[in-house]
Formats: C-alpha cells, structure tokens, sequence
C-alpha cells in the first residue's frame, strides 16, 4: 500500500515537472516572505510583510535588510530608512566599486521618505509619507510606489503620483517648510533610475555602501553584509565616495561627493543626460570640458550665463543656479525637489570658488 | 465603468510557436492582443491615461478626438515598443500645457523606446520645457504634430520638437511656433529625415546638431529670428562630430525677428536676426535648391566654431572638428528685397560673438553668402579650413572675412568674389532610413 502511495506521488511529481503550465514560469521565488513575483505588485505595503510589528515602525524581518549610504540624494529635507529584500537563500554580488551590486531576481529595494518633527530628536514623532519599491522583476527592475495613510497603518499603491505638505526641523535647526513635496508617478522613476537603457537602482554601489552600521558605528556595513552572507565577492579594498556633510573634509572633495550623489545618476556616461556630455559622478576620470568646465549647455539657456562652470566664479556657473531654482524648467536635478537644499548650494558654492 | 465603455479592443487572431518542454515543438494558438484606446475631451481622464501608460502601454494606440486636453504633468513615455500617440488633426485636438505643474515642463517626455509614432494633434503652451522629448529612440515619427506657444515670451521651452540620440526619425508635415531655442531640433541622431514642416516666430526655425545623415527638405521657414541651424557642439557625448546634411528645395522668407531668448549662453542666445541658414564646425553640408527671401543679414552664414565659442580649445579634444569642412552651396535662388539691416536687433544681442559678423556689414553691401575665412591661431597653432565650393549665378553677393581679431573689433575683408570658390563640391550621401509606419489619415 505504502508502495503504490509513492508510486503515485512520483508520477504526479514527473507529470507536474514535465507539463507546459505558464504558471511555472512564475512560481513563488521562496517561501519565508511570501513574495510571489508574479503577483507583485501588491495593493498594499502590508501585503509584502516586510516589517514585524507596528508597520510604521519600519523594523525589518526576516530576510529584509536595513542600509545607508556614505551620501544621499536631497529630497526635500526627507529623511530615508532603506532596506533590501532579498529571497531566501540568495545573495548580492559585488561588480565593482562603482557599479549597483547584482541582485538576484526577486530583490526587492525599500526606500521610506519620511519627516521627522525634528531631525535632532526622533523621540519627537515623525510621518513617513511614502515607500518606493524596487523589485528586480525576471528580465528588468520596476518601480512601485506607496503612500502612507494618515493614521501612518498603511500604504497603498500610487501610481499616478500626488503631492503632500511637509515640515521638519532640520540638522541646523532651521524649521524647513515644504508645501508641495511631490511623490512621483510610478513612471517617473525612469527619470533617474537609467543606465544605458536600463532601469536600476543608484544608491546601493560598493563605494556608497562602504561606511559603518548607523546603528553599531564599530561595524562595516559591506563587512556585516559579507558576515550575513548575503554579499559576495568583495575585494579587499573599496573605494569610497565621501560624506558630503563631513565638514572636515576639503571643498573640492565635499563638492564632488555632493554632485556624486545629487546630479551623477543622470550626468554620466549612459545616464539619462548622456547627451548632454557632463558627468561629475565620482568615479569619472576626465578632465576638462566634461566636467562642466567652461562648458556650454546643450539645451538650457540661463540668463546672463555662458557655462556649466566658470572657474573661481559660482555666480556665473550655470550648475549653481540651477541649484537655486524650483520652477520648471530652471530647477535641477529635474524631478524630486521642490524647495532649495540650502547646505548643498553651498558645498557647490565652495566647491566651484575653489575650482582652479 | 468609464474606461470599458471607452475601450475598443481588437483582437487578432496570430499564431506563434513556442518550445513545449517535452521533446516535440506543437504549435499553440494564442490570442494576440491590439488594442486601440480611444479618449474622447468630455470624458478624459488623465489618471487613466497614466495608468495605461504604466501598466500595459505596449502595442497600444491611443486615439484622442477632438478638442482640448488639459494636462497637470508631462506624459511620460519609458520602455515602450510600438506605441502611437495620435489625433483628430493637428487643428483640432490640443494638448495643453498652461496648467502644468511638471518639473521639466515638458509635453511629451519619451525616453528607451523603440517605434513611436505621434501624429495629428497639437502641443501648447508647455511650462517652460520642450514640446516633445524623445530621448534615446529607435524608430520614430512625428507626422502632422504641431508644438506651439502662445507668445513669444522667453519663459517659453526651449525647443519645440526635440528628438536626441535616437536613429531613423522622421519628422514631417509638423507646425512650430515661438520656441525660445529651435522650433523643431534634432541632436545626436543618425538617419533624419526633417520635411514638409512649417516653423515661424521661433529663434531658430530648425536646428541640427552633431547628427550623421541628415535630410532637410521642403520645410518653410518663416518669420524665425534664423531659419535654420545646423552645426556641431562641443562636449556631447554620442555624436561628437556629425556629417552628412543635405539641405534642399526649403523656402526661407523674412526670418528678421527679433531675438526674444535671454542673453545667456549658446547660439539661441546669441544670434542676431536675420539669417536663413547658419553652420558651424560642420562636415558635409550640401545647401541646394532653396529659395531664400528678404533675410536682412544674409541667407548663408557659415562660421568656425571659434566665434561660436570664445574660449573653446581645440587642444582639448582632437575628435572635435571646429572648422567647416566639405560645404557644397549650390543652385539657390536668392533674393534680398531691398530691406534694411536690424541695427536694432542685432545690437540687443551684445554678448554673442556673432554679432560681429553682423556689426561688420555696416558699411559693406549686404551679402547673401557670408563667410569665415577659417584661418586662426590657436594654442599657438594655426589652423586653416578648406573654402566651401559655390556655384550659384553671378549676381550673387558673397564676403568672406577674417575674425582673429573680432573681439577688438577688428574685422578683415578676405574676399568677394565667387571664384575663389571653386572646385569639386562633395554631394549628399544617400542613406537608408528604417521607415516607421504612419497610419495617420488625415
């Protein structure tokens, strides 16, 4: 009897394996999370179980890993608690210093835009407004956006984008009021998420990563994650790209970490402002003209300004006034700024001042 | 619901063979989906739109019907393959911009698509962006599009139709209106061809930059502050030199208006009225068969890029060809009319180089060929381009000038006369453009 029953069972288990369901393709990547990429993505945040707990406490559970960057894009004064889902049993990559680690399919990258009442003191409370997902589909990464219900329980999904008020108090102690923070429609994520046609992440590169825990500042981050064993294939040695709000460091260094993180993702080689001929990420070798030295633009005229920059001059560069700019279509970087970032015109005022 | 009842799906019946997982390919018959997607004013939405745009925009032809379509933000377009953005006629359906809150202030944003074809319908009043972006496209036709602004106001886009490095595009039958920049504009593109179009009130009718095959025939240009642009920019990235432009049978009448871009930085800025055709630092340029009426400066300048840009350096990059090479002018027809220079006009440009080249018409006659004679020095180098060849009839006006010392004002006559221009011009090579097909029946 017991015989006959395995019999069966194999049978079954050979017709199943050999039959020709579309279903296959898209099985459940892994069970512990329960994300099934094929019916990702899901009405709700909730729905992915990212989170134990209170949702709005963003604390991470199984397989849901929390990181930060040596040095994050302005937006708005928000403040950001990013994670990385990764299916069970898989693991990231490393393909250089500067290239986004390869993720396995079904990754899925959490970013949680929030205003904290003051960002010295987050005992204060604090709303999160939205959460962006990047999910590393089959065959390319999609985005998906979140935005959090007033009583900060849920989020929902938003496709079509929307826009919020906000109010922190930032490092500084400067009160930043922000009456019109937009979230972006889910296809305007493209706008920067775009390396020689391909949609991908931005922040999580070696040389961005390369910094300690937030939370344990006697750990590596890249270290820990090779410790998990969900990185491999690291070097020795990892560059880094600065703290643009490290003070103690040099102008032309803070400036380039600053354009690093703030313009480089659409202004380099196969970004989306390719053809614009400026590239100012880090990493970028060249001298001269395309660094935005007494460059002309190729499509945006400033008034009374010739070039990208002037040497020694910040108020006759174009790349610092765009910087002061929040209507279209002065305003850079294009999407994801609605208010000046005070500080970082600065660093660039610094930076340009000190360009020799 | 609102969006079933505007739905008219049309299914084609098409058979494809996929592996089976056992050892023997069967055939499958499966449903291919086409679908048109009809707007109609009264009912539009344009959270509808956006949603089909995100979720399920490939194959798709989005029909809008008559009358005026308010926008709140760019469409964007991202990863599509085959998609038609089409109206009742580029006089009767609008989209309009004036209420936009966009960022890049743009109409149409399109980016890493293959196949786009738009036709039949009119975009206004963009908040300060370009009419249509479309960035890095395979296969891509605008036929019957028109980009307008209501005034010439320089918080206008910059640019009206603005396909930039993507390959085999044509633009044709389209009407441009009061860009600040060009009115319609190709950048870093292989395989255009620009005809039958219609630009006026704009700075710049047209503008060719830093493309490879290029075909610019047919078009009108009319009442632009220049006709037509084309020339090579330093420091971009896909196209560093471009080649190969042939510019035929265009008509460019009155283009004397005054400049209305900010003083700032690039051509848009700085040139004078006047002018049917400007180049610079361009490679195999043919100018035939055009007919040029009453442009006050001239109906060709050609110009080094040296007075494009005074600090440019050739001895930063070697790739860069700075200087007029292989330009055939030939068979035009020109006709001045007797009008006056805009003294006025060219004297608010004061910042542009180019407004030496105008400044030194006072006191000469007024040519219809206007020419750098492309001898410099620089970084301690000299460099001397080639003359273009002209043949034209011999009443045709001709100067060419020395400009080393423009910027003291110091202008020298080099020469006047057609036969210093002599020799074998190099015609157009013919290309083979991938023809994107246009279902517009208008």
């Amino acid at each position: 009897m017991q015989k006959t029953f395995f019999i069966v069972i194999l049978f079954l288990i050979t017709l199943l394996s050999s039959s020709c369901n579309i279903e296959d393709k898209y099985a459940p990547i892994n069970e512990y999370a329960n994300i099934d990429l094929s019916q990702v993505p899901y009405n709700n945040l909730s729905d992915y179980k990212f989170f134990t707990g209170e949702m709005n406490e963003l604390n991470p559970d199984q397989g849901v890993y929390s990181y930060n960057v040596t040095s994050p894009l302005f937006s708005d004064y928000t403040s950001k608690e990013r994670f990385i889902y990764l299916p069970e049993g898989t693991n990231m990559e490393y393909q250089g210093d500067f290239n986004v680690l390869n993720f396995p399919i079904g990754t899925i990258i959490i970013k949680n835009f929030i205003y904290y009442k003051d960002i010295r003191d987050k005992s204060l409370g604090r709303t999160i407004i939205e959460t962006r997902l990047l999910v590393r589909k089959e065959t390319k990464w999609k985005p998906f956006s979140y935005k959090w219900n007033d009583e900060q329980t849920e989020a929902a999904r938003l496709i079509v984008g929307g826009t919020v008020t906000g109010s922190t108090i930032a490092e500084n102690g400067n009160l930043k009021e922000i009456p019109r923070y937009v979230i972006p429609r889910e296809l305007d994520c493209r706008t920067c998420h775009n390396l020689n046609e391909d949609m991908l992440p931005i922040g999580p590169k070696p040389a961005n990563l390369n910094r300690l825990m937030a939370d344990d500042l006697s750990v590596n981050q890249i270290e820990n994650f090779v410790e998990q064993g969900i990185l491999s294939g690291t070097p020795a040695n990892i560059s880094q790209v600065p703290d643009y709000r490290d003070t103690s460091l040099d102008p032309i260094t803070r400036g380039k970490a600053y354009l690093d993180a703030n313009c480089a993702f659409c202004h380099r080689q196969g970004g989306t402002a390719n053809a614009n001929g400026l590239f100012i990420n880090w990493d970028y070798e060249g001298e001269g003209i395309h660094t935005g030295i007494f460059k002309i633009p190729t499509n945006f005229n400033a008034p009374d300004l010739q070039y990208d920059i002037v040497p020694g001059s910040p108020d006759e560069s174009i790349l610092l006034y765009r910087m002061t700019q929040t209507q279209a279509p002065d305003v850079m970087p294009q999407i994801g700024r609605s208010i000046n970032h005070d500080e970082g015109i600065e660093i660039i005022r610094e930076y340009i001042y000190n360009i020799e | 619901m609102k969006i079933t009842r505007l739905l008219q799906l049309f299914f084609i019946l098409s058979i494809i063979f996929v592996p089976s997982c056992g050892d023997n390919d069967e055939e499958i018959i499966v449903l291919e989906e086409v679908t048109l997607i009809s707007f109609e004013e009264a009912t539009f939405s344009e959270d509808e739109f956006i949603i089909y745009l995100t979720e399920d925009p490939i194959g798709k032809t989005f029909s809008f019907g008559p009358g005026t379509y308010s926008f709140a933000n760019t469409i964007p377009l991202a990863d599509i393959d085959n998609l038609t953005i089409k109206g009742a006629g580029i006089n009767e359906t609008y989209f309009d911009f004036s209420n936009s809150t966009s960022t890049t202030g743009e109409g149409i944003a399109a980016v890493d698509c293959s196949n786009l074809l738009f036709c039949g319908f009119t975009v206004q009043n963009t908040n300060g962006g370009n009419g249509i972006t479309a960035r890095n496209i395979t296969g891509l036709r605008f036929d019957g599009v028109g980009v307008v602004w209501s005034e010439r106001s320089s918080d206008n886009g910059a640019y009206g139709i603005y396909p930039v490095e993507s390959d085999d595009i044509i633009v044709e039958n389209c009407y441009t209106q009061a860009a600040v920049d060009a009115g319609i504009y190709s950048g870093q593109n292989q395989r255009v061809i620009m005809r039958n179009n219609v630009m006026t009130l704009n700075v710049f009718g047209m503008e060719a930059e830093n493309n490879i095959d290029v075909e610019i025939y047919g078009n009108e240009f009319t009442r632009n502050t220049t006709g037509l642009l084309t020339y090579d920019l330093f420091g971009v990235s896909r196209i560093k030199s471009g080649s190969n432009c042939k510019v035929y049978n265009n008509t460019f009448t009155d283009n004397n208006e005054s400049n209305f871009a900010e003083l700032g930085s690039g051509l848009a800025a700085d040139v004078p009225p006047g002018f049917g055709i400007l180049y610079s630092a361009t490679t195999a340029l043919e100018i035939t068969g055009n007919t040029f009426v009453d442009n006050e400066c001239g109906a060709v300048l050609g110009v080094a890029y040296f007075l494009v840009d005074f600090n440019f350096d050739p001895n930063e990059d070697s790739s860069f060809t700075f200087l007029n090479e292989d330009i055939y002018i030939h068979d035009n027809s020109y006709s001045s009319g007797g009008g006056t220079y805009n003294v006025a006009g060219i004297l608010d440009r004061p910042a542009g180089p180019l407004v030496w080249y105008t400044i030194a018409l006072n006191g000469n006659v007024r040519p219809d060929i206007f020419l750098d004679d492309q001898d410099y020095t620089a970084g301690g180098a000299p460099y001397a381009g080639s003359r273009a060849v002209i043949e034209e009839s011999s009443d045709v006006v001709l100067i060419e000038a020395n400009f080393v010392q423009a910027g003291d004002g110091i202008i020298t006559i080099t020469s006047t006369s057609l036969d210093d221009f002599t020799g074998t011009g190099t015609t157009h090579t013919n290309f083979d453009l991938v023809d994107t097909p246009s279902d517009c029946v208008e």
